[in-house]
């Protein structure tokens, strides 16, 4: 497919169109391609926005870009967990991809814990793609493509940006990089721990409530920090009121991209804006208009009614 | 009233599981055998060790489904919407005062313990803070239910001590997440159906046990989700049917039966559903939706709204327990945190003799 083909598919992509199932194989051929080569720690060059948590909320994400600007135009840096729960999973991942196929080195995309077969088929991606394909394969597509994301992203050697967190396995970045990564994610273990993992206000390491990843302290982080040279860890993996929250003396920093997450929650979403000094600025958006919402299709009556 | 049973008899004297779609990756539950519930041959000597996780693995999941556990739970949940068919919430708790206090003291000694715990959040209001997102008074609150736990079950058969506090600790959110899902949820389910398996309740007090004590626990639940802003713990979304609760709906379904007036297709008249939210379980979980949630009710809840569609509150009853079977008790993230002791033994079901 040429770049004008690619460019055509976009502009559908943008309006949350659904590709078909074969364009969805030949554009998760061309992102494998692309994404095999990327290391395990994607080195980025700023300036880069960076983004958290989508789960499938299509329309907020075109907020996300009216507020931060296009790609290609901003460089953007995705802390995974785009699909699951939201009503667009599809049409946001794959515009996602599109725009990685398109740009290469505008736009990187990581894994996050939801990335995964076993996730998936509980929360809502699967589902999804049955309904809107009618077949399992799209979802299969995907899948493989998750396995080729990168598990981090390391922003002019200074900012760790990773999912969810850190791992008792891993005291340096060549750890990191000397993972298998192109795997279903495991249920424990270091590349586990770096999508699950979460930051708490305890010394050391923690049991995590979740059931996989661990929670870790400040000191930790220090520690962490230190041994490789780094100024911040950016993560995305949990619900922030307010779009962002720095811990740790501003060590840490979640960023939350999904605005009123369930419809309830009411938080406001942040993207991270580092310019070409690593200078931190904050955009915080809400979710898109009434109006600029599409109508979700009605859906069959389940199954388990009939 | 009608008495109903409290184990589901089908040709041939054992009860089978409700037919069931194929779960991804799993057989389809009708293929396990089931044994009837004989809760005769519950021989406790006293209490067994503390409960304990023993969902570790994917593979552990067609365990539980296989085990006396998941028969015991099944059959009581059953058992318990059989109970609630035409019974409003309202008009139970008049029954209950009219029977005067001497009757149903299983009841009143739940009712007693629930309103204790829902004191405990007046008393611990919010703190105004910054957080990440859920209220750390929370945090006070459930170390209060921790600390207070072992003298709260003294109003229960001391042989369900340890598993009582095993599920009642896990029945009202995560402190350290700050969130409330349906595995909470099941913990309190899981909670009845201990009381049940030690005979706690009496034939003609199982058809309180929707329709006034578990409604009246999710009135302090909603409370609680609320007033600490609980994070939903491993929401669908709109995948699923409720962010926080799933068998309110299934419960609550069974009151709507045959009701005369209402269908399903009602709870889409938002001042219907809080007219009669006070007598039906499933349009008071409806209500607090329409209060928390923006947006059209088909965009934010499609589920229930595509349920809403169903012409018979019986089919939505028997649906819902195919899809908790399906999409809660089949999913690994959800049962890997359920704890199995004396009372719910994760032992296989083949092993109950009949």
């Amino acid at each position: 497919m040429g770049t004008s083909d690619l460019d055509r598919q976009i502009a559908q992509q943008r309006k949350c169109e659904l590709i078909k199932e074969s364009e969805v194989r030949e554009l998760c051929n061309k992102a494998r391609e692309i994404l095999i080569e990327e290391a395990n720690v994607q080195r980025v060059d700023a300036p880069v926005t960076i983004c958290g948590d989508i789960h499938g909320q299509f329309y907020d994400l075109m907020e996300l870009f009216s507020v931060g600007h296009d790609c290609p135009d901003t460089n953007y840096l995705f802390m995974g967990d785009f699909v699951d729960r939201g009503f667009y999973s599809v049409e946001t991942f794959l515009l996602l991809l599109a725009l990685k196929v398109r740009y290469p080195d505008r736009i990187t995309l990581i894994r996050g814990n939801h990335e995964s077969r076993q996730i998936t088929q509980v929360y809502g991606f699967y589902d999804e793609c049955l309904r809107k394909y009618g077949s399992v394969n799209v979802w299969r597509y995907c899948c493989e493509i998750f396995d080729y994301l990168a598990l981090a992203a390391l922003v002019d050697d200074r900012i760790l940006c990773v999912h969810g967190g850190l791992s008792p396995s891993i005291t340096t970045l060549d750890q990191i990089r000397t993972i298998d990564r192109k795997q279903e994610v495991p249920h424990d273990g270091a590349m586990c721990d770096l999508l699950w993992s979460d930051p708490e206000e305890i010394d050391g390491w923690g049991v995590s409530p979740r059931g996989a990843g661990y929670l870790f302290g400040g000191d930790v982080v220090a520690a962490f920090l230190h041994a490789n040279n780094l100024e911040l860890i950016a993560r995305a993996h949990q619900l922030v009121m307010e779009g962002y929250k720095h811990m740790f003396k501003d060590t840490v920093v979640t960023v939350w991209s999904a605005p009123n997450y369930c419809y309830r929650c009411g938080n406001v979403a942040a993207i991270l804006e580092l310019d070409d000094k690593l200078n931190r600025n904050f955009v915080i958006f809400h979710p898109a208009s009434q109006d600029a919402r599409g109508i979700p299709a009605k859906k069959a009556t389940p199954d388990y009614f009939l | 009233m009608t008495s109903y049973p409290r184990h589901i008899p089908t040709a041939g004297g054992t009860p089978v599981h409700p037919s069931l779609l194929p779960t991804v990756g799993g057989p389809a539950l009708s293929h396990y055998p089931v044994a009837n519930l004989h809760r005769q041959h519950v021989d406790l000597e006293g209490p067994g060790p503390d409960p304990e996780r023993r969902i570790l693995a994917h593979d552990d999941v067609a365990r539980w489904l296989h085990s006396e556990a998941f028969v015991r739970l099944l059959g009581f949940v059953q058992a318990v919407s059989y109970a609630s068919v035409g019974k409003t919430c309202t008009g139970a708790r008049s029954e209950l005062e009219e029977a005067g206090e001497e009757a149903h003291s299983a009841i009143r000694a739940l009712l007693a313990l629930l309103d204790t715990l829902d004191r405990w959040i007046d008393e611990t209001p919010p703190e105004p803070q910054r957080a990440r997102f859920g209220n750390k008074a929370f945090r006070s609150w459930m170390e209060r239910l921790n600390t207070e736990l072992p003298s709260l079950v003294d109003s229960f058969p001391s042989i369900a001590r340890l598993d009582l506090i095993a599920y009642l600790s896990d029945s009202f959110g995560n402190a350290t997440r700050l969130d409330y899902g349906s595995g909470h949820e099941l913990a309190f389910v899981c909670f009845l159906t201990c009381l049940d398996v030690v005979r706690f309740f009496a034939d003609d007090d199982l058809s309180y046990v929707a329709v006034v004590v578990f409604a009246r626990y999710l009135e302090v639940v909603r409370r609680i989700q609320e007033t600490y802003t609980l994070e939903p713990a491993g929401s669908h979304g709109v995948w699923g049917l409720d962010d926080f609760q799933f068998v309110s709906y299934y419960w609550g379904s069974a009151q709507l039966i045959d009701h005369e007036h209402l269908t399903p297709r009602c709870i889409t008249k938002k001042e219907v559903v809080s007219h009669f939210a006070r007598d039906y379980m499933y349009l008071a979980c409806i209500d607090f939706i329409y209060k928390m949630k923006q947006g059209p009710f088909f965009e934010h809840s499609p589920m229930l709204y595509d349920i809403s569609g169903v012409p018979l509150w019986s089919k939505v009853n028997s649906g819902l327990l195919k899809m908790y079977i399906a999409e809660v008790l089949s999913k690994f993230p959800i049962v890997q945190h359920m704890k199995f002791g004396e009372l719910l033994p994760f032992r296989p079901v083949d092993a109950l003799t009949v």
